[in-house]
């Protein structure tokens, strides 16, 4: 009991602050969606809606981030080119 | 993987960039790499992207597709590993390559020495493409 209630309190300290969020649905399709998040292996709407929430948002940063890495890319560079860039690095830090 | 395989992932729209993306977690990065790679970034930076933009995009390597390792290699180890690397600054990247047995590199004139010392093998991108072909 001690343990639950100290990875609790671990889980609460590391949050900085929760809020709720209130849907509108149709009972339908609430029920459909339970029956998915059963069988998808998640035990309750909020676990699955946190899953949905990080996936979101690791898909934007992906996305944004492959939209600067196309900024940054050098056309027509090559292999030994980029070796010599990281010795002549290495060479003016020494 | 060396620094210079995380450098043409940044700077280059081609197959390690793409391998990189397609296999998220599966390479192994040194914190050092990363850092070496910061340090210099008014250079690879040709077109004056914002810093903020370059941390955003660092932070989506180091969280969804390197692994980057973050415990401090064993100081003794790296020492030893700069007497047998050619370059002492590689001595990071070849910790870790020791531990991993693999080293993906397009320098590998600069590791010869290491891989002889240590058994690590040395692979490029054409060779990590068929071991991932392989599974």
């Amino acid at each position: 009991m001690t343990d639950s209630l100290n990875r609790y309190r671990n889980d609460i300290d590391h949050v900085s602050e929760l809020v709720q969020v209130l849907f509108r649905c149709e009972a339908s399709l609430v029920r459909q969606l339970d029956r998915a998040i059963t069988a998808a292996g998640f035990r309750t709407r909020n676990e699955w809606f946190r899953a949905q929430v990080r996936k979101a948002l690791d898909d934007a940063e992906r996305r944004e981030a492959l939209g600067i890495l196309d900024k940054l890319t050098i056309e027509g560079i090559t292999e030994e080119e980029i070796v010599s860039m990281v010795k002549a690095w290495r060479a003016r830090k020494s | 993987m060396d620094t210079n395989v995380v450098v043409a992932a940044l700077l280059k729209d081609g197959i390690v960039r793409s391998t990189l993306l397609r296999h998220p977690k599966t390479f192994a990065c040194a914190l050092e790499s990363l850092a070496e790679i910061w340090e210099p970034r008014d250079e690879w930076n040709r077109r004056g992207l914002p810093k903020r933009d370059l941390t955003k995009m660092l932070r989506f390597l180091v969280r969804q597709t390197l692994a980057v390792e973050t415990r401090r290699q064993p100081a003794e180890q790296v020492e030893a590993l700069s007497r047998v690397v050619g370059d002492a600054d590689d001595a990071p990247v070849a910790a870790l390559a020791h531990g991993a047995k693999r080293l993906w590199t397009f320098n590998p004139r600069g590791f010869a020495g290491f891989s002889g010392a240590t058994g690590v093998v040395l692979l490029s991108t054409g060779e990590v493409l068929r071991l991932l072909r392989a599974g």
